[in-house]
């Protein structure tokens, strides 16, 4: 069963004086919502750029609805809509002539849809971009993107710096979009409540490179912590799917990704009493890789 | 191949900035009106001097701050990443920028040079010998101003743009300076007749030449860029 | 909200428990009797505001465990014959199982097990 791709990275290089992506490989299935998790400076933004044609790779190719990037990015966009952190609106204006201006490029725009969008956000027109607050800026721009209805939403951060309830807001309307069976989104976020939330996939990115990137429940179901007692100071099994471990005189916290009954039962079997098994949350698997990651990292670096 | 979004980035452009322009309109206005009005009232090299002020200033600014509003501001605000995100490719994007700079400069050029000639042979302010020079010197104005928006859309610093402004300027000075004392030019300038020798001919040729090389080195560069952000 | 779906964002469950939660409680209290129609996939998750790769799951456990059922191109119903009673026993069945292993491991006889359970009945 061969779902078609609303965006396809194959093998991203791209070389910068301080940082560098290397072999990104990033799928994003038609009608899906894939989250891209990972620290400042991972390189999350870089490939949104890419997608959006923005930048073009040193070697490999990104395609995005069928368009080749960055040669054809005119075609390409007309389906997207893009919000990024660093993005801004005229300031001397209001929503209406952005909306207009917007209206005038897109055939695809719905009046309807777009006062819907404004009620939602408790938005009005005739403001100034000057005078919105933050949370208002982020919801103008996002209404611009949304009220067009593209087929790809690209979001660059898009619930940061939000207070509580206009990142709800905006999840919102997110999820809305996503009525349609052939629009997907692709979003990065450090916020991995949100991230859970409503991804269907989930890619973790460390210092240029793809971590993991997998089926959200196949992901959270995954990954266990198993608190064990070692009370006849038996040594530990070390299995390979240990991603991090903690010991304290008989107690022992293991950190375990791949999980299935027989690694409870293979440490009981090493003579380990296992206390309990519980799941985590994306937090604390994105500080778990991020932890296993810049281990790894240090070990090939020769530290 | 989808349509060009360029007729609305243009539309854009001129509505965020009509009301500047329509104020240095007005300024412009106000010097020709001045001009008039001092004509045959102060010593002609007065009127020559001013009347040039009164003519360039407007003019210059106008077209230096739609540039950097236009072009160095909308990255330095970010406002660019919007556009950008937008179905524009960087070729269409500095195509957008030059005609709408290079339009709304070209116009006040275009007066201006019109009311220059007016005044200069219309009115018989200069004898007509020095016709060569004046067309050397309005297009040397036009030149400059082709070279500092190319520079500006080459890398959109505030601080380059700045510098290249400081380096036309003294440079197409200079420049004028130079062939205004070659002796080709020199020799016909005070005579009663417009002297199109091969110098003056090479001369305003090389300026027109170089004001569309310009354009299309910017055209070229800005379709092969790979990176726009 | 149409569907009038609570969560609580501090349930260690996973998502896709909570969701099949909701639904069977629904079968269960009249809501939703045998043959009513339940919303897509696509329809939920947009309400809900959740990934739709969670609802599916959601669905997928509920159809295996027999609730509901779903047929290519008619989309997905509540089990005609559905015995809330034996899936309740089951799912007694199940915790009975966890809490017998849990005792295992903790070192706790039979005896004492039942002791603790007497407790609660």
């Amino acid at each position: 069963m061969d779902v078609p791709l609303a965006i396809a990275c194959r093998k991203i290089n791209k070389r910068y004086p301080h940082f560098s992506l290397s072999d990104v490989d990033l799928s994003v299935e038609e009608g899906t919502v894939m989250g891209l998790v990972g620290p400042n400076g991972a390189g999350k933004s870089t490939i949104l750029r890419m997608v959006m044609g923005l930048i073009g790779p040193d070697s490999g190719s990104v395609t995005v609805l069928g368009h080749r990037m960055p040669d054809e990015q005119m075609a390409a966009k007309r389906d997207i809509g893009f919000v990024a952190e660093d993005m801004r609106l005229y300031e001397s204006q209001s929503i209406a002539f952005h909306m207009d201006f917007v209206k005038s490029i897109f055939d695809s725009w719905d009046d309807t849809y777009a006062a819907n969008l404004l009620r939602s956000f408790d938005l009005k027109k005739e403001q100034k971009v000057k005078g919105l607050s933050h949370g208002q800026r982020v919801k103008a721009t996002l209404l611009l993107a949304l009220a067009r209805r593209p087929k790809l939403l690209v979001f660059d951060e898009p619930t940061t710096g939000l207070d509580p309830a206009v990142r709800k807001e905006v999840i919102d309307e997110m999820m809305n979009a996503l009525e349609s069976e052939s629009h997907s989104i692709l979003f990065s976020s450090h916020n991995t409540l949100d991230v859970e939330q409503i991804s269907d996939y989930i890619t973790f990115i460390y210092g240029g490179r793809i971590i993991e990137s997998c089926n959200k429940e196949d992901f959270m179901d995954g990954w266990r912590r198993i608190r064990l007692s070692n009370p006849d100071g038996k040594p530990l099994p070390m299995l390979k799917n240990i991603k991090e471990m903690q010991q304290h005189g008989r107690l022992c916290s293991l950190t375990v990704d791949q999980y299935d009954e027989g690694v409870a039962e293979h440490l009981r079997q090493s003579g380990l009493k296992v206390d309990a098994v519980e799941r985590l949350t994306l937090e604390e698997i994105f500080l778990s890789n991020v932890h296993h990651a810049k281990a790894n990292l240090s070990k090939e670096a020769g530290l | 191949m989808s349509t060009s979004i360029i007729p609305q980035l243009l539309k854009k452009d001129f509505m965020l900035s009509r009301r500047m322009i329509l104020v240095f309109c007005l300024v412009s206005l106000l010097g020709v009106v001045a001009i008039a009005l001092l004509f045959g009232r102060v010593p002609d090299w007065a009127l020559i001097n001013v009347g040039f002020l009164l003519l360039m200033s407007p003019a210059a600014t106008c077209g230096i701050v739609l540039l950097m509003t236009t072009v160095v501001f909308e990255k330095e605000k970010s406002t660019q990443a919007f556009i950008m995100s937008l179905p524009v490719t960087p070729r269409h994007y500095a195509l957008s920028k030059l005609l709408i700079n290079v339009g709304v400069f070209g116009v006040f050029w275009l007066a201006i040079s019109a009311i220059a000639f007016y005044f200069a042979f219309g009115r018989g302010l200069f004898p007509s010998g020095t016709m060569p020079f004046v067309i050397m010197v309005l297009l040397g104005a036009f030149v400059a101003y082709i070279g500092i928006l190319s520079v500006s859309l080459w890398r959109q610093s505030l601080g380059l743009t700045v510098l290249s402004i400081a380096l036309f300027e003294m440079g197409t000075s200079a420049y004028l300076w130079v062939v205004a004392f070659l002796d080709p030019v020199a020799d016909f300038i005070y005579g009663p007749e417009p002297v199109w020798n091969s110098t003056a001919v090479g001369i305003v040729s090389a300026q027109v030449l170089v004001a569309v090389g310009l354009i299309a080195m910017t055209l070229l560069y800005q379709s092969r860029r790979r990176d726009f952000l | 909200m149409k569907y009038g779906f609570v969560f609580s964002k501090t349930d260690k469950r996973p998502m896709y428990q909570q969701i099949m939660e909701q639904i069977v409680q629904r079968i269960a209290v009249g809501d939703w009797p045998p043959n009513t129609p339940l919303p897509s996939v696509r329809e939920l998750a947009a309400d809900i505001k959740v990934s739709i790769i969670t609802v599916k799951r959601a669905y997928l456990e509920l159809g295996r465990d027999g609730v509901i059922t779903t047929q290519q191109g008619k989309g997905t119903w509540v089990s005609e014959s559905l015995d809330m009673k034996r899936l309740q026993r089951e799912e007694l069945a199940e915790h009975l199982a966890h809490a017998a292993k849990l005792a295992d491991s903790l070192g706790i006889s039979e005896a004492e097990l039942l002791q603790m359970l007497k407790k609660y009945v």
